[in-house]
This record gives structure tokens, C-alpha cells and sequence, in this order.
């Protein structure tokens, strides 16, 4: 978190407070999640924030900082070919946006995939396998003996 | 037709080769793959009691050309709505597979993902369940209707994936066609269209 934010956001909470506008404020707040403060009309000398508002400022700030960490490694690994988990991108921001399944589909039906482990983590192997000669089916019926065995053993 | 080999090892085929055309379905016979409406039966319900949507026939093809009776009993799975299952297994449903730290794995290996059946008039998705089977009379099914006939491309897929649930082999897809073709090269009852690589 920021410390200039952090510590602008204290003052203003303990002089609201002291000045007895605090339940006003919080009333204002819950219509207007951001409220500028001004001694003269067009002279907007600070602005308060619901809690939300500030909440989700810090965390794209914070977000924005992890995108510029890690822009400059992304790049890179995207020259070298090397494969970025897709977590990792998430995180990050970085997400398909559509999974819907015509788009689904068309990425898979074109894109190599290799898997490598089972549903359990297991190591996935492919054999090739040669087909061999055709066999022949039988069109006999199995014909169930259980009566006859029955009637042999009683 | 030649097919080049695929290294990929994709679990589906492009949405639009899944069906035959309806206007020339009745020249393909009852089939491994086709989608039926769910037949009278009593198995074919939810735990609440909610009938099925569909059912896919998963029984062999030649027990269903070559040995029609009234009696016999087809083995269906049921067919249900992708938009059923929790928001996050949408995508994993849709492609079969998931990657952790950059580890493809196979992803609820018991379900084949299906496009809208050429009957449907919105474009919801489907998948079928291999672990909600049902043996039904095939009286029953043919009563209730086909609604889509599988193409022998997308037929392969289907053979590879039950392949997979049941024994846990990954054959490729070529291999999986491979043996249909030889398969249907030497069926003597084989019945309808051939596949474009017979």
C-alpha cells in the first residue's frame, strides 16, 4: 500500500471526525463514492473516497506494479518461445476474455496440444500402435446354460 | 482422401464436422455417437427425478445394424447441458484438458464435449457424461428420435476418448482412425456412407 495514500486518507478521517461531519460524510459517500472538498466552486481542494473506491485504487496500483515487474520478463519469454503458465498470466491481468465455445473450440481444433499427465497427475505415455490383419466375428450367440447346470447339479 | 498426420493431441474436431447434414441423415443407419432424445425409461433420470435431455448411443455400431431386434438393449449415456456444470469447468469441459505450471492434463476425462445438435435453434453446448450409462430396448430409443447423426470424423474422437476414460490409453487420433478405417474396411454389414478416408 502506499504510504502517501495511507497517511492522506488518516488525516482526513480524524478531521472529518473532529469537526463533527463524519455521519455526513458517510451519507454522501453512500451516494457519491467519490466526493471532492472545495472552498470556492471550481477549486476542488481534495477528494474522499468510500472505503471501496480507495480499496480498488490501492489494488490497481498495487496490479500496475506487478505488470511493470514482470512486463520486461514476458517479452523476453515470448522472443525465446518459452511457455508462460497460464495462472501466472491471470494474475497478472492477462486472461483469453472469451471462453465462450465457439472460441474454445476453434483454439483447441487448431492449436497443438501435447498433454503429458493424467486427470490424477499420473505420466501420460502414447503408443503408437500398428492395426493389425481384421478379425473375423462370429455371429454365435452366447447361450446361457444356467438352467441345465442347475438341473446336472441338483 | 489422405489426412496428414496430427501430432496434437486436441480432444475435439472443429465444431461444424460433428453432424451429417440433417437432409441426408437417413442414409447413415443407427450409430455409435448419435444423439437421441431420451427414451422412456427409468434410468434415464436425474437423482431429482428430472428426465435427461438427450442420450448418445456408446453401444457398438454392429450390434445395432447388424442385429436389430426390437429387445435389444443399446447402451446410451446421457447428454447434458454444459451450462449445468459450475462456471469454471465451462472452458476444462470444452477443451478436455487443463495446464498447471505448465503441465497439460487431462480434464474430466469422462465427459465428450458436443457443439448445438443441428435440430436446436439456440447454440447451446452439450457434453456427454461416460459415467451415466444406461442399457435401454432399442424399440424405445428409435421411438423417441434422432435428433443428430455423428460423422464418421467426429466418431473417431468419441472412440478415443471413451478409450481414454475407460483404459487410460492416450492413442492418437490417427491410430484411432486408422483402426476405424481397417474396422469398416472389413465389416461385412457395414450399412450407409463411408467415411471420406475408407
Amino acid at each position: 500500500m502506499s504510504d502517501m495514500v495511507y497517511n492522506s486518507f488518516q488525516l482526513g478521517t480524524a478531521e472529518f471526525r473532529t469537526q463533527a461531519t463524519a455521519s455526513k460524510l458517510r451519507k454522501l459517500l453512500e451516494l457519491h463514492p467519490i466526493v471532492g472538498v472545495a472552498r470556492y466552486r471550481d477549486e476542488t481542494e481534495a477528494v474522499v473516497l468510500s472505503p471501496k473506491v480507495f480499496e480498488s485504487l490501492i489494488q490497481d496500483q498495487e496490479h500496475l506494479a506487478e505488470i511493470k515487474r514482470t512486463l520486461p520478463m514476458l517479452v523476453a519469454a515470448l522472443q525465446q518461445g518459452i511457455a508462460i503458465p497460464s495462472d501466472f498470466l491471470e494474475r497478472v491481468g492477462i486472461t483469453a476474455g472469451d471462453d465462450s465455445w465457439q472460441a474454445l473450440n476453434a483454439f483447441q481444433s487448431h492449436t497443438p496440444i501435447y498433454l503429458s499427465e493424467s486427470e490424477d497427475g499420473a505420466r501420460l505415455t502414447t503408443a503408437r500402435m500398428t492395426p493389425g490383419e481384421h478379425l473375423f466375428d462370429s455371429d454365435e450367440e452366447l447361450e446361457e446354460l444356467d438352467d441345465e447346470l442347475t438341473s446336472v447339479g441338483s | 482422401m489422405a489426412v496428414s498426420p496430427s501430432t496434437s493431441h486436441a480432444w475435439y474436431p472443429k465444431a461444424d464436422s460433428y453432424w451429417v447434414d440433417p437432409g441426408q441423415a437417413d442414409e447413415y443407419p443407427f450409430r455409435y455417437g448419435d444423439v437421441f432424445s431420451t427414451p422412456d425409461h427409468p434410468g434415464c433420470v436425474t437423482s431429482k427425478g428430472q428426465r435427461w435431455s438427450h442420450v448418445i448411443i456408446l453401444h457398438p455400431s454392429c450390434e445395432i445394424n447388424a442385429k436389430l431386434a426390437d429387445d435389444t438393449a443399446v447402451l446410451v449415456a446421457r447428454v447434458n447441458r454444459v451450462e449445468s456444470l459450475s462456471k469454471r469447468q465451462h472452458a476444462v469441459v470444452r477443451v478436455g484438458w487443463r495446464e498447471e505450471n505448465l503441465v497439460t492434463k487431462v480434464a474430466h476425462g469422462n465427459t465428450f464435449w458436443l457443439p448445438p445438435l443441428p435440430s436446436q435453434e439456440d447454440d447451446i453446448d452439450w457434453y456427454a457424461d461416460f459415467r451415466r450409462l444406461v442399457p435401454v430396448d432399442l424399440k424405445s430409443l428409435v421411438e423417441s428420435g434422432r435428433e443428430a447423426c455423428m460423422t464418421h470424423d467426429a466418431r473417431v474422437y468419441l472412440i478415443r476418448r471413451e478409450v481414454y476414460f475407460k483404459y487410460r490409453w492416450n492413442m492418437t487420433i490417427d491410430d484411432a482412425r486408422e483402426f476405424e478405417r481397417q474396422r469398416i474396411a472389413g465389416d461385412p454389414n457395414f450399412v450407409g456412407p463411408k467415411p471420406s478416408w475408407d
